[in-house]
């Protein structure tokens, strides 16, 4: 972006990243003096109730995906798009029955790794790490790169200072205060971020018509408004299933269905689904403004903070800034936290120190935490594609887990061979459709292939499971 | 004076010539229309509606304009953007055949350097019935998943009874 078309200056934004950098900095070691335990780091101590609960999980699913890819949905797929993107509050609401089943099943249990091991075995066990591993890399280099893009946008504070800072604020204060702190600050988070949303969305309804912004599309982008747009009607459901394989594999929501209270779990994600709806619909809306408005669109992972500041002047940048500095904290926080959840106890714990105390495992987490910011950080660097291009190539991964997760926590007959098969057979083919049509089919081919596999291995080779292996921690005959 | 020296004076001015036309060729360009080209290719496909345009111009501080057209020879141009950025970001397109080029001028300056050779993008949309299919086999994956999990929530206190 050239210099000058920011709308804060570089002066005001370091300035803004300074004022919430200290905070949550200070929130976090805060919350942290309750962290001493690895339990308390890893799970809150399993006591989380349901307003903290509703919070964490609309503040981690409010990211910058939702503040910033929508409105880019909405530029490129039109109305559907904008719909599309709202659709992924399904995860959340079909997440609501397994989290109570994943708390019932797994008291003790840490991670969606662990549960993979016990349920099929160590061949299954691998490929879910690989794929866990991978999305949560992607996600988190999503939101680096968003947090760098921003800033750059709004302020014009350089891609690889802005990017740091936001890596460096989120690596410090979960590594004081582990999942407590994540908690905690999620809360504030998604206050803000809802207030902030609502406030956004009131302005620029008051400033921009909805026949003036209906007129503009009609003239000169009609097909943003098409009922009949090929490629938005083929994203509704790969988006929905995207967001159903993210939120039913990542242990960012399954570490948050073992730290809740016993019966609190379904009750907050259906709330969190609830209010986390329409909140893509308000930002997709920013990306269907932005031709009338007048802006020349430069990235399409812009438009929305870019028409949103543009619209409100110098206070709508400020309060942009901070809605997306938060929906982007909020989910880095949770991410760092759960993959060095993943790490610690599936790998290094079995690999390296098996017969490790509490409090060796504690200080491996924070170690594995700095890893993890370091090693996003370094991807981020180079700047590789557009938000959507970074994030989406994890979705046929993430779209073959959604049925061995299924089967493997409500199914007793279903086959260890065939979830390994599903994962496999389901992200290769959903790689392929994401090269030879585009991302948007590649998580709803590999669905579909995952469910074939599931259901023709299950029904072919059925094999018992005992479910109280899964509490006892013992493991399943491998595949 | 020498033929040695004859030849030195003669090379002196020749090369004070050349320098003198280089300035001079220097100083046109400097104070002439710039030049701006894209740096996409020139022909982009698109089965969804949007391609990204990118360009540069030969200078600082210059001002762009973007055209697009759905003729070769831009009989009736639309101007799609005049301002310093560098690349825009095209969507809704519908099928079709769509010409874009780009001109500089210097931000002091009100001439503008010549179009560029144009960027064609063609707009060929996926198929309604691929399309269909593909929302129909998605509709059809969700409900299953609404129906699997549905059933095994009602079967929790199956779980709960077994596990006791």
């Amino acid at each position: 972006m050239p210099e000058g078309s920011q709308v804060l200056s570089a002066s005001a934004g370091y300035i803004l990243l300074a004022v919430f950098g200290v905070m949550w900095i200070s929130l976090g070691i805060f919350w942290g003096r309750r962290a001493k335990s690895l339990e308390g780091f890893m799970v809150a101590g399993r006591n989380v109730g349901l307003a903290l609960g509703t919070a964490t999980a609309v503040a981690t699913w409010i990211t910058s995906n939702t503040t910033m890819l929508a409105p880019q949905f909405a530029l490129q797929l039109g109305v559907w798009g904008m719909l599309a993107y709202s659709t992924a509050s399904f995860g959340l609401f079909l997440f609501a029955p397994l989290a109570k089943r994943i708390r019932q099943a797994m008291p003790h249990g840490y991670t969606s790794v662990e549960f993979i091991r016990l349920r099929y075995g160590r061949t299954a066990y691998v490929v879910f790490l690989i794929i866990s591993l991978f999305y949560g890399l992607t996600w988190m280099v999503s939101m680096g790169m968003a947090g760098g893009i921003l800033l750059e946008a709004l302020a014009g504070i350089p891609y690889t200072h802005g990017m740091s800072v936001l890596l460096f604020v989120c690596v410090v204060y979960t590594l004081f205060g582990g999942l407590f702190a994540v908690i905690g600050t999620d809360f504030i988070q998604s206050v803000i971020i809802l207030a902030g949303v609502v406030a956004v969305a009131v302005a620029i309804l008051t400033r921009a018509p909805l026949s003036e912004i209906h007129g503009n599309l009609v003239s000169n982008r009609p097909a943003l408004l098409s009922v009949f747009f090929p490629a938005a009607i083929i994203a509704v459901f790969n988006n929905m299933l995207f967001g159903i394989g993210e939120i039913f594999h990542s242990n960012v929501w399954w570490s948050r269905a073992f730290a809740m209270r016993e019966g609190i779990g379904v009750k907050a994600y259906l709330l969190a689904g609830v209010v986390w709806l329409p909140i893509p619909v308000v930002a997709g809306f920013l990306g269907l403004a932005a031709p009338s408005v007048g802006i020349n669109v430069t990235r399409p992972d812009v438009v929305g903070p870019l028409v949103a500041a543009n619209i409100l002047g110098y206070a709508g940048s400020v309060l942009v800034f901070i809605v997306v500095f938060c929906s982007l904290a909020s989910s880095i926080d949770s991410l760092l936290a759960a993959t060095s959840d993943v790490v610690t106890k599936e790998v290094v714990q079995p690999l390296f120190m098996p017969n490790a105390s509490d409090k060796q495992i504690r200080k491996v987490a924070s170690m594995v935490i700095v890893a993890v910011g370091l090693t996003t950080w370094a991807i981020c660097l180079p700047k590789v594609g557009t938000l959507a291009t970074v994030l989406f190539f994890a979705g046929p991964l993430v779209g073959s887990t959604i049925w061995p997760i299924i089967s493997g926590l409500f199914w007793q007959r279903c086959n260890p061979a065939g979830a390994v098969l599903a994962m496999v057979l389901g992200s290769a083919v959903g790689l392929i459709a994401y090269v030879q049509i585009g991302w948007y089919t590649a998580t709803l081919i590999s669905t579909a292939m995952s469910f074939l596999t599931v259901i023709g291995t299950t029904l072919l080779w059925p094999r018992a499971f005992d479910w109280r292996s899964l509490a006892g921690g013992k493991e399943a005959v491998p595949a | 004076m020498t033929s040695v020296g004859k030849r030195h004076r003669t090379s002196r001015i020749i090369l004070a010539g050349i320098a003198a036309l280089a300035v001079d060729a220097l100083q046109t360009r400097a104070e002439g229309p710039p030049y701006a080209v894209f740096i996409n290719d020139l022909t982009q496909n698109t089965n969804e509606g949007h391609a990204a345009l990118k360009w540069s111009g030969d200078g600082d501080a210059l001002v762009y304009e973007l055209q697009s057209a759905m003729e070769p020879d831009f009989r009736e141009p639309t101007t799609e953007y005049r301002g310093a950025d560098e690349s825009s970001f095209q969507s809704g397109l519908v099928d079709g055949r769509y010409f874009y080029r780009i001109r500089a001028r210097r931000h002091e300056s009100d001439a503008w350097g010549p179009w560029s050779e144009p960027i064609e993008v063609v707009c060929e949309h996926h198929s309604l019935a691929l399309a269909w299919t593909l929302f129909a086999s998605g509709g059809i994956l969700f409900l299953l998943i609404v129906l699997s999990v549905g059933i095994g929530a009602r079967s929790l206190d199956r779980f709960e009874i077994n596990d006791a």
